[in-house]
């Protein structure tokens, strides 16, 4: 009963068949500005070439990038959307559009259903704007469609992700898996209380071991994948990410890289939220590879040997 | 040397070492000092019974919770209630560890009597199997056939003895097992010999004895991501070069192959690394986090430490790019130890060449 439920929630989906979808319906000058991130920007990195992995979840977010391109590109893409029939994502507080009363916080975000595929929603997201690239707060710009007013959301953390994407056939670029993975362990200094809204994998997890669980797959897939083309990415990872918070966060970055683990080690020496982390993972990302706790909590090991230490120790 | 552990009117002790002077030994293995006076006292009654500058000692076995200040203090009170003149003649020695026996006084006076003490010892608490002594003898031979290999057959007693770390009478000893079975040349009327050579029958012998007296630590990779014996050498050689894990060199399968290429194995099953004298196994997590310790022999080890009392000078080290390889008699041990046999056998087949010597298949054809 529960898994048919979970099923119905969180829907296995082919990342290079929506990557691609979404690429057809924007427009095609819109596609340089768009970085996918999240799950299916992970999904398709890691097993896009495997017509056989799904990854499992009901939001695609899509971030514009520049933050300068970020307004007038989701604008475009929005109405171009509605257009071709994608419909608004009903239900919660925020689903109707707003109008010039009323402020940017109460203005819903841009999150539309393909015609006829209610299984998942695009979310659009705007990079931080470049200006004020320290900021880690949540920060919401108003785009006025012919529809209503909505918000572009941004956190600071994602102008990480905006570091060298890659690029892909669809003309859409995705996250750096390792950009993604200090955006999270960034986002969750500590292990947090707040859990995410709604029935997010069948039970109210904690956002944070979500999240931070989420690093811990991103490494494991990472770590799959270098064995199987012979590659040795995962160790270029600290590396990537010192540069990254360099160049985004340069007045912050040593002190940024001190505490990046942080959080990270408290959800590993948290038996309660470190399971809820694992079984969030073997959900999601890792559904296919249904891996154990023991497995995890090895790859937590390596993760904060290779990743989090070298990474603090390049700005000692 | 000791001859019989039974005084002339049938006091009985553990053990005597005949001097001069000789020593009567009692070895206690106790937390209650009620135990060591006793020992004392039997002591006195076997002194009154043996030659008149006999001394008589009495040994607490390591792992005691007596401590020294309160053995002192027994013995004090002892000697102030005991006839001087043999009171005076009875020692205490406690032992810190199994493998050590630390005092001047009793090495001054009675020269050579550690190994000995050290054998009663584990005999008289039923450890006669992990026998100190025989460790130190197995690591001399080993290091004998380790110098043959390196094509030094020819040595002495002394300096061998300094290389191992462990006494004349324990080297002696040594020589005296392999020359036992012929294979021994002494020269220079005895202060060199040199070893003719080993079968490998003998040669499976000694990497059995030697692999004995390693102690063997087994890591697991839980992640099932396991990284390649190959790549965690790779690993070790960028720590190394950091300066990290120096004292530690590759063994197993790699190093055999490292020795001889030609060896009929396809991938190595796992890294295994011998660990010469004292090193942090810290190094481990930077080998690889993911890897965890277990005791149980039946898991799937994907690195094995073997701390080996082999001296370091037997490491072969090369510099560009830096490697340091376990000695061959450690490679033996590792394949021996995973069932590789005929690989073992196969590598032995070159060790006479290694050491300058046509292999033993050759020398059959020859002949």
């Amino acid at each position: 009963m529960a898994a048919s439920k979970e099923r119905q929630l969180m829907p296995a989906l082919s990342p290079t068949v929506v990557l691609q979808q979404v690429s057809d319906a924007v427009p095609e000058s819109c596609r340089p500005y768009i970085i996918i991130i999240g799950s299916l920007a992970a999904g398709y990195h890691y097993f896009g070439d495997d017509g056989a992995r799904a990854v499992r979840t009901k939001d695609v977010d899509a971030m514009f990038s520049p933050n300068a391109k970020a307004i007038g590109a989701a604008r475009e893409v929005t109405e171009a959307l509605l257009q071709a029939r994608w419909v608004l994502n009903a239900g919660g507080d925020f689903s109707e559009p707003g109008n010039a009363e009323t402020p940017d916080q109460l203005l819903p975000l841009v999150r539309l259903k393909p015609p006829d595929q209610p299984a998942w929603f695009l979310e659009l997201l705007g990079a931080p704007r470049e200006n004020e690239p320290d900021e880690s707060g949540r920060r919401f710009e108003r785009i006025e469609t012919t529809e209503g007013h909505f918000a572009l959301c941004s956190f600071g953390y994602l102008a990480l992700a905006e570091w060298k994407p890659l690029t892909t056939p669809t003309g859409l670029q995705i996250a750096r898996p390792e950009m993604m993975a200090l955006a999270n362990l960034l986002h969750h200094p500590r292990v947090g209380h707040e859990r995410m809204s709604g029935n997010h994998f069948g039970t109210a997890v904690k956002r944070s071991n979500k999240d931070l669980g989420r690093v811990l797959a991103l490494a494991y897939l990472q770590v799959d994948r270098d064995q199987r083309h012979g590659t040795a990415e995962f160790d270029g990872w600290a590396q990537s990410m010192a540069i990254a918070l360099e160049e985004r966060f340069p007045a912050r970055a040593a002190s940024l890289a001190a505490r990046a683990g942080d959080g990270l080690r408290a959800m590993l020496a948290s038996t309660l939220d470190f399971d809820e982390a694992v079984r969030t993972c073997n959900r999601g990302l890792l559904a296919t590879k249904d891996v154990a706790v023991d497995a995890l909590a090895a790859t937590g090991r390596r993760f904060t040997a290779e990743v989090i230490e070298p990474l603090a120790a390049r700005f000692a | 040397m000791s001859t019989s552990n039974v005084i002339d009117d049938g006091q009985q002790v553990d053990g005597v070492w005949e001097g001069p002077p000789s020593l009567l030994v009692e070895v206690k293995r106790t937390n209650n000092v009620g135990a060591v006076r006793d020992g004392l006292l039997h002591l006195v009654y076997a002194l009154h019974s043996a030659s008149p500058d006999a001394e008589a000692l009495c040994v607490i076995a390591a792992g005691s919770r007596l401590s020294p200040l309160r053995l002192q203090a027994e013995l004090d009170r002892f000697r102030l209630v005991v006839r001087p003149d043999l009171s005076q003649r009875v020692h205490l020695l406690s032992m810190d560890t199994p493998e050590q026996v630390c005092s001047e006084f009793v090495s001054s006076r009675w020269p050579g009597v550690e190994d000995w003490l050290l054998e009663l010892v584990a005999r008289d608490t039923g450890a006669a199997g992990t026998s100190p002594v025989r460790t130190r003898q197995a690591n001399v031979v080993a290091a004998i056939a380790q110098l043959w290999l390196l094509g030094q057959a020819e040595q002495t007693p002394k300096l061998l003895g300094e290389a191992c770390g462990v006494s004349y009478p324990t080297v002696a000893t040594a020589i005296k097992t392999l020359d036992a079975e012929g294979l021994i040349e002494h020269r220079e009327g005895g202060r060199k010999f040199l070893l003719r050579h080993l079968g490998p029958a003998r040669w499976l012998r000694i990497a059995r004895e030697h692999a004995a007296t390693r102690k063997v630590l087994r890591f697991r990779d839980p992640s099932g991501q396991a990284r390649l014996p190959t790549e965690l050498a790779l690993r070790l050689h960028d720590l190394q070069q950091k300066g990290i894990a120096r004292e530690v060199a590759v063994g197993g399968v790699l190093g055999a192959t490292h020795y001889f290429p030609e060896i009929d194995i396809t991938a190595p099953p796992r890294l295994d690394l011998s660990v010469y004298g004292h090193c942090d196994l810290g190094f481990m997590r930077r080998l690889d986090a993911a890897l965890e310790r277990t005791d149980d022999p039946k898991e799937r080890a994907r690195v094995v430490v073997h701390l080996t009392p082999e001296p370091r000078r037997f490491v072969h080290e090369q510099q560009q790019p830096y490697a340091a390889w376990a000695s061959e008699l450690e490679c033996l041990c590792d394949l021996i130890e995973q069932g590789l046999d005929e690989q073992a056998l196969d590598f032995i087949e070159q060790f006479p060449q290694r050491s300058g010597r046509p292999t033993w298949r050759q020398a059959k054809n020859d002949n």
